[in-house]
């Protein structure tokens, strides 16, 4: 019979390990919790996707969000590449035309990026109580938490993207580029997720000071080639099954057509919004709302918004600030946070300035798991009630935001 | 008989012609297009027309299905030919879920419901029974209230199909494009997967780690 001493000595032991499996848990909770809510409603983009996802499947729809030469079996969404809204037409397939079917994927996909940002955390050198804090900060932070359990593409996107990080980091530098493909094969951002590891690579060189050696520049070409070669390919195979392209080339044409048509030269308009609004959360987009009235009683029964946790975003230039200050005396995770932020925000930023693209706020999804990152940079130099404090704060702005509270 | 051949040859060329001009000059006549109604003699009043653009305005809206009106210059029996002409010019439907066009004769004698032949948005039954209400309006009480009757019926058919889903028809997949880039995709995960394992094979540790 073991003594009380020694179950607390076990427990304190197994704190970390314990702690990260209940926020996992809380996590997967959260995102099944009520899946198919609000009933037959498509929740924001999904009206595309899920559709989309329906055309390819064959399945019966209502001629909504749809091209007038929409046919079954082939993909309708022709402005991003298809894999996806496969990955969404295959679980409708499998599990029906619901809301469970085509939102499990993004929730499969929500809980791999948790796990991914544990990996990379500690593949950089993090210990397991500041992984376990940047696991927890995307677990509960509204933008990451809405997206992987609504059907878009992004938290696909997200999730392969940090899939290939951390097999680089790891040294799984040909795989990585293959899980690159992946995620560009979601949205054709996932180009950022290359860009990251080149500017990650760089940074080291410069703090480090050197100059790339050969077997770096082999590496990294390496890696890029079958980067382009997979991207290629697999578009192809796609694009012969489920869409009209006769090629990759103009199917990626297209994509870019149609994305630099996305222009709003007298500013937002709705729910759009400039990337600079989004450090001061503004602009937000109610995803979908559910109100009953009961006379002069307005209740909200369902209100999912698409905006991030106030905590983060207002930390986050902060953290950023730190990482950069630590990634110069060679702090290789504040270096890759930094480079992660630059490679997915400013390409959207740069967009926005200079040729006025239309953007959402949602668009800042990919950069969150860098601000969960350099939340960690931030975090270390914090005294530990302050982080006590932040953790507090970002669980009460989760129950505050919880989409079905009413 | 060579010069027989060519004889023959002449005539089909000139008969071709005939045929292709004959078309060109039906698509030639179909006028430019003024929204949901198409009215060049001005057989409509203005508040009458834009009452009409308005029903068949919430149709459309309601149904996804582009409903127009064409009050076309031509005898009843040259009805069909010009409301195909118009159909296929103005793009009925092109950028909706389907099309329909009313077609009636300025002489206030003739009625013709064109739908797309390959996918018709009302059926030959639905077709029968919007002409047959037409018809006697038109005789009756003029070319607006047969226009209204025309498109309430229409509207009458289309607006309860737009809340029953429909699988769109099939698309042409190409395998044999997919396979050749399959075939790619195969390569550079074989080329991939054996870099890394021969690397690590050799014991050469990740630098980025």
């Amino acid at each position: 019979m073991p003594s009380a001493r020694a179950i607390v000595d076990r427990l304190r032991g197994n704190a970390h390990g314990l702690l990260l499996a209940a926020v996992l848990l809380g996590a997967l909770g959260a995102r099944l919790y009520r899946l198919g809510d609000p009933p037959g409603a498509l929740i924001f983009d999904e009206a595309y996707y899920v559709q989309a996802a329906r055309v390819i499947d064959g399945q019966p729809v209502l001629f909504s969000h749809l091209s007038p030469t929409s046919a079954s079996g082939l993909d309708p969404n022709e402005e991003h590449p298809p894999l996806a809204k496969l990955i969404m037409a295959g679980s409708i397939h499998l599990l029906g035309d619901r809301g469970f079917a085509w939102r499990l994927p993004s929730v499969l996909a929500g809980m791999g990026i948790l796990g991914l940002i544990h990996a990379i955390a500690r593949a950089l050198g993090a210990s397991r109580w500041a992984s376990l804090f940047a696991v927890f900060v995307v677990s509960f932070e509204n933008l990451s938490f809405v997206h992987a359990r609504i059907a878009t593409l992004d938290v696909y996107l997200v999730a392969f993207m940090l899939l290939g990080a951390w097999l680089y980091l790891i040294g799984w530098w040909e795989i990585a580029a293959v899980a690159f493909g992946l995620s560009t094969l979601c949205k054709i951002n996932g180009v950022s997720g290359p860009v990251c590891i080149v500017l990650y690579e760089a940074g080291l060189l410069a703090v480090a000071r050197q100059r790339p050696d050969r077997a770096l520049v082999a590496r990294i070409a390496r890696m890029l080639g079958i980067y382009a070669a997979f991207t290629f390919t697999a578009l192809g195979a796609l694009d012969g099954y489920w869409t009209r392209f006769s090629s990759p080339v103009d199917h990626i044409a297209h994509i870019f057509r149609h994305g630099m048509a996305l222009v709003r030269p007298t500013g937002p308009q709705g729910v759009e919004s400039h990337p600079l609004d989004w450090w001061l959360n503004e602009a937000p987009i109610n995803y979908v709302k559910v109100e009953s009235r009961t006379g002069s009683i307005i209740t909200k029964k369902v209100l999912v918004r698409g905006m991030m946790t106030g905590y983060v975003i207002f930390a986050a230039p902060f953290a950023l600030i730190q990482s950069a200050v630590e990634a110069r005396r060679g702090d290789r995770l504040a270096l890759f946070a930094v480079c992660s932020f630059v490679a997915t925000y400013v390409p959207v930023l740069a967009a926005g300035v200079l040729s006025s693209r239309i953007s959402y706020i949602y668009y800042f999804l990919p950069s969150i798991p860098a601000v969960a990152l350099a939340l960690i940079a931030l975090g270390r130099s914090a005294p530990a009630a302050v982080r006590w404090s932040f953790v507090a704060a970002m669980l009460a702005a989760f129950g505050l935001s919880f989409p079905f509270r009413g | 008989m060579v010069r027989l051949r060519l004889l023959i040859l002449i005539l089909l060329a000139v008969a071709l012609t005939v045929v292709r001009a004959t078309d060109a000059r039906a698509d030639d006549a179909v006028p430019h297009i003024e929204g949901h109604v198409t009215d060049p003699t001005h057989k409509l009043s203005r508040q009458e027309k834009r009452s009409i653009e308005e029903l068949l305005g919430s149709i459309q809206s309601d149904s996804k299905i582009d409903v127009a009106a064409f009050i076309a210059d031509v005898p009843p029996d040259q009805l069909e030919k010009a409301g195909r002409a118009a159909f296929r010019t103005w793009g009925i439907g092109r950028a909706w879920e389907n099309g329909v066009l009313i077609v009636i004769s300025t002489d206030a004698r003739g009625v013709e419901i064109i739908v797309a032949p390959e996918r018709p948005a009302l059926q030959e039954p639905d077709i029968k029974t919007v002409t047959r209400e037409i018809l006697p309006a038109l005789e009756s009480r003029g070319f607006a209230a047969a226009l209204q009757v025309g498109a309430e019926r229409i509207g009458e058919v289309v607006r309860p199909r737009a809340k029953i889903p429909v699988a769109r028809p099939p698309g042409i997949r190409r395998p044999s494009m997919s396979l050749r880039y399959a075939v790619g995709v195969f390569t550079v995960l074989v080329v991939a997967v054996t870099a890394t394992l021969l690397r690590r094979r050799k014991g050469v540790p990740p630098e980025a780690a």
